[in-house]
């Protein structure tokens, strides 16, 4: 497959206008730490590797302008040398679904969200301002390089988590938190999903400093974030509010937030599902023997994860039956060599489609942004 | 604004019959009826509307919206008609669709932390109704006892609290929209993801040119344990925008950072006696809540950051009330400006904060080249501006020279790197500005969305774009399966 690489914005403009004119469909592509996002068949491959330059990073404005290809590790380890992060923690490379290096315009453009986005927000909440080209080869700018805008249509939000489908990002300006001082996890056992999101629940019902809630292994893990002056405190009070944890602190605290937000801890032959559904309706969620059920976001996420001799339990029906049309299942991995007969994702709403359809055209007339495969 | 169309308003009687088929109890069309709903905030513009109507279903809703979209007769919904940018100013030839009956908190679930509420329930309210359990609705627009969440969905309305617990969309979960054809739609819910476009971050803030919302989910939180805040004075207001950086670049959050300018300290204190110092440049209110202990310790480390930047005033509220006093006064300051000048214009954008110093001077120029004078306050923490330029509407000119003034600030932010509202909308005030803003493609690739929602353009038009796509051209465009249609053909 022929594969263009443009090195400018201008270039990119120019490689989408001119699949326009010639009816090519191109398989967009970052820097390809997901290779199995791209799309069954196009004409051509649109390499953004290219597309990395000067990293604008303004710590007392809390703010980050950089290139779409740059490496989200490197934007990390700017931000932690300066003491600030991203909060709504994207999953990094080691993320059991990645398979090389991660680049900003694909966090954006996947727009996942990881353990703080119940309490500091989705990523598309920390988008402020992108630069991209349409599908139709149109160059534009959208939002604003400040921390509070209202100005015209919202287009940051719409393109995050839009996979590409509208336009290719070129520039995306993010929004930065302080990385929080000092952090401890309280873990109290749960044996069912439906006690620990109980448990979750009432945890926080009162303003206790928790930043992450999730369970795995029979444990629900409460994060507080706070500076090193008032944890003991936090700490002691929702020790005294829900006896009968023990705390994770320091590494081991981080660790393990890193593991449920990344699964690395996953067999590398099992199958991964992201289904973000009501946190009430997680408890509902009926598995076969066999596979494993993770919480997250205080039970609004389930994290499903199969064996390959389950790879063709049907997840989008168990949480439907669990949630309705409130839930949604989506297949992050698919190993190598493992195939199943069930559908990627949940059907999309039909009257929801038909407006996204109206929107795609909008975007992309001639198509020459080829959705994408799902694993 | 759009020329009116005069078969429209020749046929007003017809129109606000058929309209009263689907709201019997529900539709204004005499003059003296019509008179309440003829502005909203912005009372620079006044129009009154072809008629009202006041639903109270969703199925009302839908009806009264598919008629019109049949008939051509452009809707302007209105919530409480509290915008300051005229995003509820009718047109002469469109009905007000009036969402005040839609005025009940239909769930909330304590569990799963959020409300379901009526768009016409003001945003007071939602915190009001959670109280008694420890809850609140975070985002406060200062218009908070009077504004509705259906305004603050079509405005992505802000407040003090900003900084640290956003503006409206981070807040909001999900709605149910209707579209102008009439189609109800469901965005979002309980969850915290939808999957798909995100159709719900669109619509949040888009100043009712897409839909009419019927139904809002929300976030609500459990009340922070504790609140106090700090009163800082400063000689000039550079050292105290360094001191606001300062802060920042420590990596603290407060939950809210206001700022006053001299002229806007003593109007809010000659009006409120909050105990402010009359002799400073700059006063900054920073507050912290959290546990006792998250606010002790954060406010130690701002009061140090405070000395280190030249403060010379400082205090720290001793119990509620003190603190209730500190916030008085910078709550107070749009009415104790009005005390001091017979109108005032409030203008609304943001910077990036280093530029405070020199775009407030700057608004100083501006104001005083039309021969006025300002008063600022503003949202320090994200850098959110509200010159309020004092005028007397009763001199011939000075309306005039004010909304001349606020376009050259708002130009001025711009110019700054900053953008043109940071929580007041675009309306009908600063379109026209836009084209500063924003390029001509820029303007083009948001704009063109309204015609996979309203492609007639029905939905308050005049509003935020200074010219729309024609849709008609866009929608032309057939796509099939990715494909277009004749491909042989070559398009303009």
């Amino acid at each position: 497959m022929q594969i263009l690489s443009p090195s400018s914005p201008a270039e990119l403009a120019a490689i989408i206008g001119q699949a326009n004119g010639e009816r090519l469909r191109l398989a967009v592509r970052g820097r390809g730490s997901r290779p199995e996002f791209q799309p069954a068949s196009a004409d051509a491959r649109l390499d953004l590797s290219a597309l990395t330059g000067e990293i604008v990073h303004d710590p007392a404005e809390l703010m980050l302008t950089a290139p779409a290809a740059t490496p989200m590790a490197q934007i990390a380890a700017l931000l932690a040398a300066a003491g600030q992060c991203l909060a709504f923690e994207p999953p990094g490379d080691a993320a059991a679904w990645s398979r090389g290096e991660g680049s900003l315009g694909g966090a954006v453009a996947c727009g996942l969200s990881g353990p703080r986005r119940p309490f500091a927000g989705a990523a598309r909440d920390h988008v402020l301002a992108l630069s991209g080209v349409t599908g139709a080869g149109e160059p534009f700018n959208a939002g604003g390089k400040v921390l509070k805008n209202v100005t015209g249509f919202d287009l940051p939000r719409l393109l995050t988590g839009s996979h590409g489908s509208l336009a290719v990002l070129t520039e995306i300006t993010v929004r930065l938190a302080p990385l929080p001082p000092a952090s401890a996890t309280y873990g109290l056992p749960a044996d069912t999903a439906a006690a620990a999101v109980r448990i979750m629940a009432d945890a926080l019902m009162v303003d206790c400093g928790i930043t992450g809630a999730a369970w795995r292994d029979g444990m629900v893990a409460l994060r507080i974030e706070a500076s090193a002056v008032a944890l003991p405190a936090l700490m002691a009070a929702l020790a005294a509010r829900l006896p009968g944890g023990h705390w994770l602190e320091g590494a081991a605290s981080r660790v393990h937030w890193l593991t449920l937000a990344e699964l690395g801890d996953v067999p590398a032959d099992a199958i991964i599902w992201r289904c973000p559904l009501p946190a009430v309706r997680a408890g509902g969620l009926v598995l076969p023997a066999g596979a494993e059920l993770r919480l997250d976001w205080g039970g609004a996420l389930a994290w499903i994860i199969l064996p390959p001799a389950l790879a063709d339990f049907d997840v989008p029906a168990a949480v439907a039956q669990a949630a309705g049309r409130e839930g949604h299942a989506r297949r992050l991995r698919l190993p190598d060599g493992v195939t199943s007969q069930v559908p990627a994702h949940s059907p999309a709403d039909p009257a929801l489609a038909l407006l996204q359809g109206r929107i795609k055209a909008l975007f992309d007339p001639a198509g020459a942004l080829a959705a994408e495969a799902v694993p | 604004m759009p020329i009116p169309d005069a078969a429209i308003i020749a046929a007003r009687a017809e129109i606000a019959k058929a309209l009263a088929a689907i709201v019997p109890d529900g539709v204004i069309a005499d003059d003296a009826g019509l008179s309440p709903y003829g502005s909203d905030g912005l009372t620079m513009y006044a129009q009154s509307p072809l008629a009202v109507v006041l639903p109270r279903t969703t199925e009302q809703v839908s009806r009264v919206l598919a008629w019109c979209h049949g008939r051509g007769v452009k809707v302007v919904a209105r919530g409480s008609g509290t915008s300051l940018s005229g995003g509820a100013l009718p047109l002469a030839d469109g009905i007000v669709l009036g969402m005040s009956r839609f005025n009940r908190i239909l769930d909330v679930d304590y569990d799963q932390r959020i409300a379901v509420v009526q768009p016409g329930v003001t945003n007071l309210a939602v915190s009001q109704a959670t109280a008694h359990r420890g809850f609140y609705y975070a985002p406060d627009p200062s218009s908070q006892i009077a504004c509705s969440i259906g305004g603050n969905v079509a405005e992505n309305a802000g407040g003090v609290h900003c900084l640290k617990y956003g503006t409206t969309s981070p807040n909001l979960l999900g709605v149910e929209l209707v579209l102008i054809d009439g189609t109800v739609l469901r965005l979002g819910g309980p969850g915290m993801e939808q999957p798909g476009l995100d159709l719900l971050g669109l619509i949040c803030g888009s100043e009712g040119l897409l839909g009419v919302v019927t139904e809002a989910t929300v976030r609500i939180l459990p009340k922070p344990a504790t609140a106090r805040a700090l009163l800082m004075g400063f000689t000039s207001v550079a050292a105290a925008g360094d001191c606001v950086a300062a802060i920042i670049a420590a990596g603290i959050i407060p939950a809210g950072l206001e700022m006053m300018d001299a002229p806007a300290i003593r109007a809010a204190e000659d009006f409120v006696a909050a105990g402010y110092p009359t002799d400073v440049a700059a006063l900054m209110i920073a507050e912290a809540d959290g546990t006792a202990a998250q606010v002790d310790d954060q406010l130690a480390q701002i009061s140090a950051i405070a000395r280190a930047h030249g403060c010379t005033h400082l205090k720290e509220s001793q119990d509620e009330a003190q603190r209730l006093l500190f916030w008085a006064g910078r709550k107070a300051a749009f009415p104790a400006v009005g005390r001091i000048a017979s109108d005032y214009y409030c203008v609304d954008g943001t910077i990036p904060r280093r530029m405070l110093g020199r775009v407030l001077a700057q608004i100083s120029e501006i104001v005083a080249s039309h021969g006025l004078a300002v008063a600022n306050v503003f949202h320090a923490g994200d850098g959110n501006l509200h010159p309020l330029v004092m005028y007397d509407a009763s001199v011939p000119g000075q309306t005039e020279a004010a909304e001349a003034a606020g376009a050259e600030i708002l130009l001025a932010c711009v110019d700054a790197g900053g953008v043109l509202t940071g929580e007041h909308g675009v309306g009908v005030e600063k379109r026209d500005l836009m084209r500063h803003q924003f390029s001509a493609m820029d303007l083009d690739v948001q704009s063109r969305l309204k015609c996979a929602f309203d492609a007639k353009g029905l939905l308050n038009p005049g509003k935020l774009f200074p010219t729309l796509s024609r849709c008609a051209e866009m929608n032309a465009v057939h796509v099939h399966g990715g494909r277009l249609a004749h491909p042989e053909l070559p398009r303009f």
